[in-house]
């Protein structure tokens, strides 16, 4: 353990320049650190004041209930911020490989190369942390603008404290080394080189059903005509968004199948075979845009109650504050997942850069990668949004009825708060650009 | 009515790494004709300028002075995208490692030039099967670079360096992954499916066992030309 922390401490002093894709990949990986736990933070921070501001207040209550409905909100954020925060993490494993070997071979164990990337992968989910408290900080005076319960918050209302500060660095340090513990599980490290990547399993059909499954369940509980606690109805829709997440990346595999047997061009086919050879990768780095469709369609459906609406003024102000959180939390979902792609897509350009150098060497324009790295983008976001669309038919409109969404309001409401998640994430992959650039600068003058 | 030559000239090359002091001379005033249809083999110790003066002659690398004239045309004076569509269109490149996609099985690695160039998908694969028969992979088709050998793989480079009809094929350490056997075996199929085409072949090696299976030799040595002779 300690001839590794050693180690790890003199390849950390003697590490590349800026322009070393190693160098490049910490970068991306304290940005991607440092955005999840701002998020968490601001999170955690709305939380406690919804809390502060319903001390004494019964659950029952209208006022009551916004702790209950923040904490939904943060669960339903749970998933893109453990997925960004994953990605950060195998980022740290990504392109380490040879450095890795090389300390095989020169006798250090398959323990001290574990022990080693998980330093790396600790160190970096730290100083991402400290930079996401920095951006914590900078984000609270616009948070604090926003009006719920007819005010805008005060600054110590979303100070979260020192203590939580602290607990979530740890809690994202956590998800960084369990990630990199798991990326590195999954290669075998030898003092030949990391063990060659053969075709990869298929996922199986079945995953449909578990999405199917809930569904009925929720069509069971909702239509039993008997009063369900709101605790279960939200659980179910929960339950529901877990399941595009398990429903998605077979989604993107058949598709990339497809893709890939009809592709007529270089990208295209480049990208369906990305996409049928890793659609778990693929799909984590667009999955945030299933969430963001999913919440926008509940963020739409409740943009309906409040018309249909005309009680008294607490109603409206309760109705319009649900609508302003599933827009507050469609928003960040769509930044965590524009950031997830960009870190993915960047740290797949780097992970590949020996293909993409000697694709570009042997006379392929760059123009084509570009097209490529878009279209492995694209793809599997058609994909999210193809799931969570289905997700939504089958949890919602069974619930509340086709009406909402046969009115027109709801509809532009619905289809812009999709597009502009999905802008978000087309802006997050365009990042990746200038990372194959510097990954092939130094070989084309 | 004047023919155009085939043969690669480089002439005056120079290649510079810094300024001042600090500048190194990777290349140093090298004149060189390569003759069309020849195999040569480019040698020399480390840092002697071997690949720095291959990337040259492919159009990868601008020189800080010098031509080099392929086919009556200065690729020193072409722009950045003239040069990519001639090493797409007259060159191809069989390098050490990292070449071959991991998702593409072999068949669509080798047609991959085919279709950058505007082959339509279904005959840019029926061509680049009939290269791997060729090469003797026929079974081996629809496995991926992850499940070749190291032979096998390089194998498949050749193909995908030859599939296009090049004038020139570079290779650059072709042979550093592989053993003695496999190394041997490789430039066998390198040399002769090269010779077949009817194209030029530059293989820049440290091994003189290899080079042996080139026409002729370079040898270099501070950037500068020691010798050229007949291999064989």
């Amino acid at each position: 353990m300690r001839s590794a922390a050693q180690l790890w401490w003199l390849i950390r002093r003697r590490s590349a320049g800026r322009s070393d894709p190693q160098a490049l990949t910490s970068v991306l990986a304290v940005i991607a650190f440092g955005a999840t736990t701002a998020v968490l933070l601001v999170v955690l921070g709305g939380i406690g004041a919804f809390d502060g501001r319903a001390v004494g207040l019964p659950a029952s209550d209208v006022e009551g209930s916004y702790p209950v409905l923040a904490r939904i909100a943060a669960a339903l954020l749970l998933i893109p911020l453990v997925t960004l925060g994953g990605a950060a993490a195998r980022l740290v494993v990504a392109r380490r490989d040879a450095r890795l070997a090389t300390l095989r071979l020169c006798g250090a164990t398959t323990a001290q190369v574990a022990v080693l990337t998980l330093l790396e992968a600790g160190a970096q989910a730290v100083v991402g942390g400290i930079a996401g408290i920095l951006g914590y900080a900078v984000l609270l005076p616009a948070v604090a603008q926003l009006r719920f319960e007819g005010r805008t918050f005060h600054l110590s209302e979303l100070w979260v404290g020192l203590p939580t500060l602290l607990v979530a660095v740890g809690a994202v340090t956590v998800v960084a080394l369990l990630s990199a513990a798991s990326s590195l599980r999954r290669v075998a490290i030898t003092p030949l080189g990391v063990a060659a990547r053969v075709r990869p399993a298929g996922l199986r059909a079945v995953r449909l059903l578990t999405m199917l499954l809930v569904a009925v369940v929720f069509g069971v509980v909702t239509h039993a005509g008997v009063s369900v606690p709101l605790v279960v109805v939200v659980g179910l829709l929960v339950l529901g968004v877990a399941t595009i997440n398990v429903v998605g990346p077979f989604v993107a595999s058949v598709q990339g199948r497809i893709v890939a047997a009809r592709a007529r061009d270089v990208a295209t086919l480049l990208a369906g075979r990305r996409l049928m050879d890793q659609p778990r990768t693929a799909w984590r780095s667009v999955g945030g845009v299933s969430l963001a469709t999913f919440i926008a369609g509940m963020a739409s459906v409740m943009a309906v109650v409040d018309t249909s609406r005309s009680g008294a003024a607490t109603d409206r102000q309760y109705l319009a504050d649900l609508s302003t959180g599933a827009m507050l939390t469609l928003a960040i979902a769509g930044l965590l997942a524009a950031v997830s792609t960009g870190v993915m897509q960047s740290g797949r350009v780097i992970d590949q850069r020996d293909e993409y150098r000697a694709l570009a060497l042997a006379g392929t324009d760059l123009a084509v990668l570009d097209r490529a790295r878009k279209k492995e983008t694209l793809l599997p976001l058609y994909a999210a949004i193809g799931t969570a669309l289905t997700a939504v038919a089958l949890l919602l409109v069974p619930a509340m009825g086709m009406t909402a969404f046969a009115n027109v309001d709801v509809a532009i409401r619905f289809v812009g708060s999709v597009a502009v998640a999905t802008l978000l994430v087309v802006a997050g992959a365009a990042t990746s650009r200038s990372t194959m650039h510097v990954v092939l600068r130094d070989d084309t003058r | 009515m004047t023919s155009i030559s085939s043969d690669l000239v480089a002439s005056r090359l120079t290649q510079t790494y810094g300024t001042g002091l600090s500048a190194t001379h990777a290349l140093a005033d090298v004149d060189v004709t390569i003759p069309a249809g020849a195999s040569v083999a480019v040698m020399g110790p480390s840092g002697s300028g071997k690949t720095t003066l291959l990337h040259c002659l492919a159009g990868i690398l601008r020189p800080t002075a010098g031509s080099v004239t392929w086919r009556g045309t200065d690729l020193t004076t072409l722009s950045d995208a003239r040069r990519t569509v001639l090493r797409r269109e007259d060159f191809g490149f069989v390098f050490q490692s990292g070449q071959l996609l991991p998702e593409l099985p072999a068949v669509e690695n080798v047609a991959l030039p085919l279709m950058l160039a505007g082959t339509p998908r279904r005959d840019a694969c029926a061509t680049a099967a009939r290269w791997l028969d060729h090469l003797g992979l026929g079974g081996l088709q629809e496995r991926r670079p992850g499940e070749l050998s190291g032979g096998q793989a390089q194998r498949v480079a050749i193909a995908r360096a030859l599939v296009c009809a090049p004038g020139v094929v570079f290779a650059d350490e072709p042979t550093g992954a592989l053993d003695r056997a496999t190394g041997h075996d490789m430039m066998r199929v390198l040399t002769e499916s090269t010779h077949a085409a009817g194209a030029t072949l530059v293989v820049v090696t440290h091994d003189p066992e290899i080079a042996r299976w080139c026409s002729r030799t370079i040898l270099m040595q501070d950037g500068r030309i020691t010798t050229v002779a007949a291999t064989r």
